[in-house]
């Protein structure tokens, strides 16, 4: 016999109090799994749908600005082509989708119209998109949107949320905006001369209320050519992950091109910051909550088994247990009872968090095999907090006070 | 000199700030070997004075030796550790720790002393022979008669090899003829192993067996005479 067996023995011999003393942390313990798996994979959601918002991220020529680019003047700055090169072969954590454009503004008959020289994603290098994601604790961050098999695997199917990235446009074929369209009253498979150059109208964009509607798109290669402006950029459009920005992206970006201006689009990015940090504090405060329900519950439990052991505590320090080994004796109880409400709570609230994510939030959730660790360490502290004031109590218990009890 | 206690005084203070004397001024020395009874009527400070000389209470003033070592002034350590080494105790209500079997109950004692479980389980079983309950290993205290309980509380008090074995009103709870078994398992231990037993008592005829009789009245020395000492001393 040790003092683990006469610890385990003591707990075994109440059980109807030892479940019940239990229920509060594993209750906790599991609420805590619960909302974080559905939360790591409902803030992988929400970063997809976030991210989707569009291009966050622009670089352009030093002095130029954001103006500059949309109205695309004849003599308006530009940069090399290979500085998209230099942003790919980094090891940059968090960009995604690189777009480098050309834009120019040109007279077709009598309006006039700005042609984008655009390079399909087929022909930009890729890179791997995202870090994978952090599960632990407080650390826990809205990811960023995982890369689209991850996407596609989690069911995020719709269609308004795919990226618009032109997959592959060919050295002669253009995409017109939808105004510019109707002014051109071109359509799809007719033929359209720019600048001497005569291009097969590959398909008339939808309505987007936006510039692009009045545009005309062309391949980044073929535009460069045309308008004599060979390996030159107005500009990269760059989706960032919303967490890597608010970690400092661009300043990193700004070490590796210098002389360009590198902007976010403030308005989306501060949306995804600020619905990121939303979701955080909410975990961070469900979490202070749990802890202190949980730790005095346990401390509750522990207070009541103390004073009902009164007369044995008493009997063991009588046969010569010192006042530290009943101390010793009650956190190893408060030790096996947060591993305890440890494992049950991460079993239970991750099974919750599979069966009803998909039925509350509609995303599946899978278990994070890490958050086992940090509920069963959770647990265990906030066990053996709560029972730092019953054991002191305890090993405080005169052993003669008990003695002449019947 | 085995146990020396030199005016031991002893007050309870109480929540309402009136302070009880249990003891003024006892002086007793108990020599190796010896079975000590203490009697004197209910509230006369018999338990209190024996809580004393085993390190279960510290005195509010006076010293107590044993074997050379001060225990007036020694800290938790100290005492636990006397009292895990040097001495076993049988109380009236047994102390029994009631989810733990009579074996498990005697290898508390033993679990602190050796690791080797199997040996903890061996000789707890030949202490629960010797007070001959070797039938009764696996039942819960419950499950025991009064003095079969207070048997299993015997020998966990021997499962240390004590030099002194503390007795409060051990037969209190017990019937004459059970007292008696009791009182003669006492007395062998005394004789044969050379225990030194001290025994609250409250009957005359318990305190017969001690060949040191102390006898107290509020918590005074009222009467300490050495009837059989001399016997056990030649
Ligand atoms: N824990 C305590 N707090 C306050 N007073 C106490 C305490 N224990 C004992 N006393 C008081 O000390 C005195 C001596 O008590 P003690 O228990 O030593 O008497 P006793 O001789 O053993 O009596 P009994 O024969 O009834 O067991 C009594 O007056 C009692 O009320
Ligand atoms: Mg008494």
């Amino acid at each position: 016999m040790n003092l683990f067996n006469l610890v385990w023995i003591e707990l075994l011999h109440r059980k109807g109090r030892l479940v019940s003393g239990l229920t509060a942390i594993v209750l906790g313990i599991s609420v805590i799994a619960a909302i974080r798996s559905v939360t790591v994979f409902s803030e992988r959601a929400v970063a997809v749908n976030l991210d989707n918002l569009g291009a966050n991220i622009m670089v352009l020529p030093q002095g130029a600005t954001t103006d500059d680019y949309y109205t695309a003047d004849i003599d308006a700055p530009t940069f090399p082509e290979d500085y998209v090169e230099r942003i790919v072969s980094s090891n940059l954590q968090g960009v995604d989708n690189l777009s480098p454009k050309l834009t120019r503004r040109i007279k077709v008959g009598k309006d006039n119209f700005v042609l984008t020289g655009i390079l399909p994603a087929n022909e930009v290098a890729s890179k791997p998109l995202w870090q994978t994601v952090g599960l632990m604790g407080a650390e826990v961050k809205a990811s960023c949107a995982p890369s689209n098999s991850k996407n596609q695997s989690l069911g995020y199917k719709d269609e308004r949320l795919q990226r618009k990235t032109i997959d592959s446009l060919g050295v002669s074929d253009c995409y017109i905006g939808f105004i510019a369209a109707q002014k051109l009253s071109v359509s799809e498979g007719s033929d359209l001369t720019i600048e001497n150059k005569k291009f097969k109208v590959a398909k008339v964009l939808p309505e987007t209320g936006t510039v692009d509607d009045g545009r005309i798109f062309a391949h980044l290669h073929t535009v460069q050519e045309l308008l004599d402006i060979d390996h030159q950029l107005s500009a990269i459009e760059i989706m960032g992950c919303c967490n890597a920005i608010s970690d400092g992206l661009l300043s990193k970006m700004r070490n590796i091109l210098p002389d360009t201006r590198i902007t976010t689009i403030g308005q989306i990015v501060s949306t995804q910051i600020q619905t990121n940090n939303m979701m955080n504090k909410l975990s961070f405060i469900f979490l202070i909550i749990i802890l202190l329900v949980g730790g005095i519950s346990i401390g509750n439990y522990m207070w009541a088994n103390v004073n009902e052991r009164r007369k044995e505590i008493g009997t063991y320090r009588m046969i010569g247990f010192s006042q530290s080994r009943i101390y010793t004796m009650l956190l190893m109880k408060a030790v096996i009872l947060g591993l305890i409400g440890g494992v049950l709570g991460y079993v239970i609230g991750t099974l919750a968090g599979m069966i009803l994510g998909p039925q509350l939030a509609g995303i599946s959730v899978q278990p994070i095999f890490t958050l086992f660790f940090v509920c069963v360490l959770l647990s265990v502290i906030i066990s053996v907090a709560g029972s730092l004031i019953p054991a002191h109590q305890a090993s405080r218990i005169e052993p003669y006070s008990t003695m002449q009890e019947i | 000199m085995f146990l020396q206690l030199k005016n031991i005084s002893k007050q309870y203070h109480h929540r309402n700030g009136t302070a009880i004397n249990a003891l003024s001024n006892v002086s007793v020395t108990i020599e190796q070997g010896q079975f000590a009874t203490i009697s004197g009527p209910s509230g006369s400070g018999k338990s209190t004075l024996l809580f004393t000389m085993g390190g279960l209470l510290r005195p509010s003033s006076g010293n107590i030796i044993f074997n050379g070592q001060p225990l007036h002034d020694a800290n938790d350590i100290t005492l636990s550790e006397f009292r895990k080494n040097h001495v076993g105790y049988v109380m009236q209500n047994y102390c029994l720790v009631p989810y733990l079997t009579a074996e498990e109950n005697v290898m508390i004692p033993l679990s602190l002393l050796q690791k080797d479980k199997a040996k903890q389980k061996e000789t707890a079983r030949e202490l629960l022979a010797t007070v001959g309950l070797s039938d009764r290993i696996e039942h819960y205290p419950k499950e025991l008669s009064s003095g079969q309980q207070q048997r299993v509380a015997i020998a966990r008090a021997l499962s240390n090899n004590p030099s002194l074995i503390l007795a409060d009103e051990p037969t209190g709870n017990l019937d004459p003829s059970l007292a008696a078994e009791i009182l003669s398992l006492l007395k062998r231990l005394n004789e044969e192993k050379g225990i030194t037993i001290v025994m609250v008592t409250h009957s005359p005829e318990a305190a017969s067996y001690g060949n040191i009789q102390i006898q107290l009245k509020d918590g005074k020395m009222a009467d300490a005479h050495l009837s059989l000492a001399k016997e056990v001393l030649v």
